[in-house]
């Protein structure tokens, strides 16, 4: 599943640290959550989407799945 | 900062307490001049502890465990979960090598290893039932209260 986390941090200017502060998660997480490497919560995902003021299907896009993944 | 260092200690203090009970263990078993001994081996381990724990990486949030996020929180329960097997095998295992070697009379030579897997058993079935397998697929906790 791709997602747009990274796109959306960027274009606000925040860190991955700053990101994470404010979702209440480490940088660690935000940077695997941005490389795909972990898919995180349906709360989590609520709350970045919330965050980022996008809907979460817009943010979490399983169309993007490639497959196998 | 405060609670990264409250974290620390959280993680610091068991190990002490554990490594103060091997002492004492070892103490009466063996003679308090070894055990002293040992407990000087423990103070270079309890501040690589402290300082471990105390970086801001994922292994040290895991060690301070109320600190972890979500993720980290997951890594930890697979670790755990992976260690118990690991565990369990290297029981079973065991004990079938000591069985192998002495025989079933000799209860004295594989006790420990039962113990273990009977321990592992034990705290499977109660994660299994404490955590909603059987109930089955309906059950949503909280909604029988």
């Amino acid at each position: 599943m791709r997602n747009r986390v990274r796109e959306q941090r960027i274009q606000r200017g925040l860190s991955q640290a700053e990101l994470g502060a404010a979702l209440g998660v480490s940088r660690q997480t935000v940077i695997s959550i941005e490389s795909g490497r972990y898919l995180p919560s349906l709360p989590l995902a609520f709350r970045i989407a919330r965050f980022f003021d996008v809907p979460v299907d817009k943010m979490f896009d399983p169309e993007d799945e490639v497959a196998g993944s | 900062m405060r609670s990264i260092r409250d974290g620390r200690l959280r993680v610091v203090v068991p190990a002490l307490a554990w490594g103060g009970a091997l002492v004492a263990a070892y103490g009466v078993g063996r003679g308090w001049g070894a055990a002293g001994a040992m407990a000087v081996i423990m103070i270079p381990v309890a501040v690589a502890i402290y300082v471990r724990a105390g970086r801001g990486t994922d292994r040290a949030a895991m060690m301070i465990g109320g600190g972890a996020d979500e993720r980290q929180a997951l890594i930890r329960r697979r670790a755990w979960a992976l260690a118990a097997v690991v565990m369990y095998a290297a029981a079973v295992i065991g004990g079938i090598v000591v069985i192998a070697l002495r025989g079933v009379g000799h209860w004295s030579s594989y006790w420990p290893f039962a113990l273990v897997a009977l321990a592992w058993a034990a705290g499977y079935n109660a994660g299994e039932a404490g955590y909603g397998a059987a109930h089955g697929a309906d059950y949503v906790p909280g909604a029988d209260m």
